[in-house]
């Protein structure tokens, strides 16, 4: 387990080299001079040449790559050219809104798909199943933003309960929190929903067939219990690997559903970074969200470990 | 005890309804063993698992028949009922100990749970009786081996934890499912004398279900002998061995190693496959494969009848036709191993 | 039985939208570009059966004309990212020296949520109609290449395709004629699914403002420009919305059955072969 773990944290070290590359890359996919780009095509030659210097950008490739890195191995994520605020406060900033914003998501998947799941199981020979089939595909086809909106339609103008847009702060009060970030969250975590209750759907029809779950019902244990208990454990585990899954889409869709109900988080950041040519911004965001995505990919494997006796015990 | 009248239990599948249990009937006395052999796809463990009630429906139903367990008819018990004889009074140990026992949960929370089931005890006395049921079945170091996941125990000790899953209620009767498959040899002869130590200790009726007449050799008082959904031979355990009344108990001993009278003859696998139970053949089921058929065997399909001594058997031949075409079929084998 | 009909019906609903979207020259009645201002935002009616947008034209010609755009990125993005997936999927299935490192790089493709590696990298191109096909070509083909490559490590290994190699086969050869066909069922669900993803990430990447040119119609650009409308004109926002639902659900539904229909084990398969029958009985069922 100890040997497990040990290896899996030095993998990241070769995954998180090529995401810096990539990152680094972003910036110079770009046609034309990065600093011509930032500043607009009217700016004189002497600021080009000041911002090339800021940036490095009048060093070779490589050199500039290994300075980069190097800076941001030490926690020096560069300055923003908008407002020439350090990158990595910037983040920090906004990292509160969007943290919120996938906890909330995350806890409505959880609440909502496992009932759903459990359910549709336990109805499994009859219509329900192919109707939930239906409606979880029907789920992943929708655009999330296109969601959005119509909630937005539908809470500005017919039931006007919750907010369409803002944000208040966990301290603002729990339920001032809740309020402003319900619609929000529950959009984002629509999508996943129907993916996460059809991964646990599949799992569990898989363990229901399992020669321990007849021995479970042999003994004279409820159905209900049984699927709970002894179905739902063990399909469980391998969906844990779905977490990973579900965080990587919820990271993608903070950033449309933040631009659509204005909450300032980091999806709103690289967006309006996007619109302002702010590649040092741009990087910091995509490098941030990156190395959060595979330490969530490192954690959800070994949760998966530390679940199964089978591999926690060899 | 248990009565079996007539039962049928089909399977609904997409090419058709496979009749896996076709109008079978038996009883069982209290503390008797009794021992139901047939090959793979006979319809033994459908039949198995329909004593229990445990058949999914769909795609398994039971168009026809009885089984009454002390008087009460199963197949029309609610759920709920049911559930209080299931791990109470009837139990059921399975081929695969392997895959039988939930991967993710402690030895101790399983029997745990077979036994508060069905027993208002607190946690502290069923964890006793779990100690005690460990021990029983003769596992070693009790206390300490319930805190084990199953993966932890080798596949002989695993069943011994199963048989302890069963015997947690102290049940009336117990199924064994072919409960000796999965495991080697000398560990099949362990779990056996286990269950035989159980019969003895308890009094518990057990139906033994197997491919391996060896096992039944061992265990049974009496013997059924199925093929294709149906009960073919039925008989005290020396019926069967040394008074074989009908075609396919010849040759499911004959493809079996040191039973039979003579230990040193060869062994002869039957020929041709299972037949088809969706559409099974006409006359006799058994008349593609049997080295004894005649043309009457292509119409008549015979049933159970009486050759004496509660001794049953399905076969157009008589006894005294069965032995002479038996002893002429013996001779001419004899004759073409020496040509 | 319920299965067949849904997917014949969504191999229809995509069908309907391609032919209707190509041949939309031919039969459209309202011109999609024609701007009337005596017109601008009017709900449904015979005339504009999806309503008129801020420019007063024709909402359902531009729904009609834009899904050309929409469908044509999703189908290039669809096929290039699973050529190239598979061709890396399979080399590095194959060649074990090759897999380490190009599995590294792709762990770390891996390591960006789809939607935000093809946000930076169009942010870092420019926004058009090829760029957003890179970008999202980059997006996707990652996946296919590691289905594709534990594919193939499923079957490297079996018999025939050892004595494939005794007997000296070339290893093109056997890569694609032997391993390629056997693998070809995951690839081709993967590519209907990334097609439905593709058309749902261009509608997303327009609609932030980063995709295709704005004055080219597709539907996330109806959706971008509909957006300040939604409160006085919702039609504006639900028609395109619509449209693009039914096409990402008829591909969705048909990747799915495809999937199921390739899939021995499917579970839809497996409820009516259920594992209570012992070994001996399932040969017979």
């Amino acid at each position: 387990m100890i040997k497990y773990t040990l290896r899996r944290l030095f993998s990241l070290i070769p995954v998180m080299f090529i995401v810096s590359i990539i990152v680094f890359m972003i910036v110079h996919l770009t046609p034309g001079n990065p600093a011509t780009l930032i500043l607009g095509e009217e700016s004189t030659k002497e600021s080009v040449a000041q911002l090339e210097k800021q940036l490095g950008l009048d060093k070779p490739l490589l050199v500039q790559f290994f300075y980069w890195l190097k800076n941001i191995l030490m926690g020096d994520f560069g300055q923003s050219v908008y407002s020439s605020e350090p990158v990595l406060r910037i983040i920090l900033n906004h990292i509160g809104p969007t943290f919120s914003l996938t906890i909330f998501a995350l806890i409505l998947i959880l609440l909502i798909a496992i009932p759903t799941a459990i359910f549709v199981v336990w109805k499994r020979n009859s219509l329900l199943d192919p109707l939930f089939i239906s409606v979880t595909l029907l789920g992943v086809s929708i655009p999330e933003f296109w969601f959005a909106i119509l909630l937005v339609l539908g809470f500005a103008v017919t039931f006007p309960i919750f907010p369409v847009a803002g944000y208040a702060a966990f301290g603002d009060g729990v339920l001032n929190w809740i309020y402003h970030l319900f619609l929000p969250a529950f959009v984002l975590a629509a999508v996943e929903i129907g993916l996460v209750a059809r991964m646990l759907r599949d799992g569990m029809l898989e363990a229901v067939n399992q020669d321990y779950i007849r021995t479970a019902r042999a003994k004279g244990v409820k159905e209900s219990i049984v699927l709970m208990k002894h179905v739902f454990s063990n399909a469980l585990i391998p969906t844990t690997t779905v977490i990973a899954t579900i965080v990587a889409g919820l990271m993608g869709g903070t950033v449309i559903i933040e631009t659509i109900f204005t909450i300032p988080g980091i999806g709103q950041l690289l967006i309006d970074s996007i619109y302002r040519r702010d590649y040092p911004v741009i990087q910091g965001v995509i490098l941030f969200i990156a190395a959060i995505y595979v330490l969530v990919n490192l954690f959800v494997d070994l949760l998966y470990t530390f679940l199964d006796p089978r591999i926690r015990y060899d | 005890m248990l009565e079996v009248k007539n039962l049928k239990a089909y399977i609904d599948v997409d090419a058709g309804v496979v009749k896996a249990v076709d109008d079978v009937s038996f009883s069982i006395k209290a503390g008797e063993t009794v021992g139901i052999v047939g090959e793979s796809g006979s319809g033994k463990s459908v039949l198995a698992l329909s004593l229990m009630q445990l058949n999914p429906k769909p795609p398994v139903f039971y168009p026809q028949g009885e089984i009454l367990f002390e008087g009460q008819n199963l197949l029309t018990m609610k759920e709920s009922e049911l559930r209080k004889i299931r791990g109470n009074k009837i139990s059921m140990i399975f081929q695969d100990p392997m895959s039988s026992l939930n991967p993710i949960f402690r030895i101790e929370k399983q029997l745990i749970e077979a036994i508060r089931t069905h027993q208002d005890l607190s946690r502290k006395d069923a964890e006793r009786k779990a100690i005690e049921l460990l021990t029983d079945v003769g596992i070693p170091d009790p206390e300490r081996r319930m805190r084990d996941y199953p993966h932890q125990f080798s596949g002989g000790m695993r069943q011994r934890v199963m048989i302890a899953i069963a015997l947690a209620c102290r049940p009336k009767l117990l199924i064994a499912d072919e409960p000796t498959t999965a495991l080697d040899v000398t560990i099949q002869a362990q779990i056996l004398e286990l269950l035989a130590s159980i019969q003895k200790k308890y009094g518990t009726a057990i139906i033994i279900i197997t491919h391996d007449l060896g096992v039944v050799a061992k265990l049974a008082d009496r013997v059924m002998v199925m093929y294709s959904g149906r009960i073919v031979e039925e008989g005290s355990t020396a019926d069967i061995f040394y008074r074989t009344s009908m075609p396919y108990t010849w040759s499911l001993l004959r493809s079996m190693p040191n039973i039979g009278s003579a230990g040193n003859e060869r062994l002869v696998p039957i020929q041709g496959q299972p037949p088809n139970l969706i559409t099974p053949p006409k006359g006799c089921n058994f008349n593609p494969r049997c080295l004894f058929a005649g043309p009457e065997c292509l119409e008549v399909d015979p049933v159970l009848a009486e050759r004496g001594n509660g001794h049953l058997a399905a076969c157009v031949l008589s006894q005294r036709e069965f032995n002479e075409r038996k002893r002429q079929l013996e001779a001419v084998e004899r004759e073409g191993v020496r040509g | 039985m319920f299965k067949k009909k849904r997917n014949l019906l969504a191999l229809g609903v995509l069908l309907l939208v391609t032919v209707a979207t190509i041949t939309a020259s031919l039969w459209l009645v309202q011109s999609p570009t024609y701007i009337d201002s005596h017109q601008r935002l009017l709900g449904p009616s015979a005339k504009h059966w999806f309503g008129t947008d801020h420019f007063g034209r024709d909402i359902f010609s531009r729904v009609i004309v834009a899904a050309r755009v929409s469908l044509f990125i999703g189908v290039v993005v669809a096929v290039i990212s699973t050529i190239v997936g598979t061709v890396i999927g399979l080399l590095s299935g194959y060649y074990k020296k090759a897999d380490f490192i190009v599995m590294r790089i792709i762990d770390g493709m891996l390591a960006f949520p789809a939607l935000l590696l093809a946000l930076a990298l169009v942010a870092a191109l420019g926004g058009n109609i090829t760029n957003i096909i890179i970008a999202l070509t980059f997006a996707f083909f990652p996946v296919v290449s590691r289905v594709v490559r534990s594919a193939v490590l499923q079957i490297r290994n079996i018999q025939y395709i050892e004595a494939a190699k005794t007997t000296g086969v070339s290893d093109p050869v056997i890569l694609f004629q032997y391993i390629l066909p056997n693998v070809l069922s995951p690839i081709i669900v993967q590519g209907t699914f990334i097609f439905a993803k593709a058309i749902l990430a261009e509608a997303a990447l327009s609609f932030l403002g980063v995709g295709v040119n704005p004055t080219t119609p597709t539907w996330g650009n109806m959706l971008q420009e509909a957006q300040v409308y939604i409160t006085i004109a919702p039609w504006f926002s639900i028609f395109p919305g619509v449209a693009i639902v039914l096409t990402v659900l008829a591909l969705n539904v048909l990747g799915d059955g495809l999937r199921d229909a390739f899939d021995p084990h499917a579970p839809a398969k497996r409820k009516k072969r259920t594992s209570m029958v012992s070994n001996g009985e399932q040969k017979i069922a």
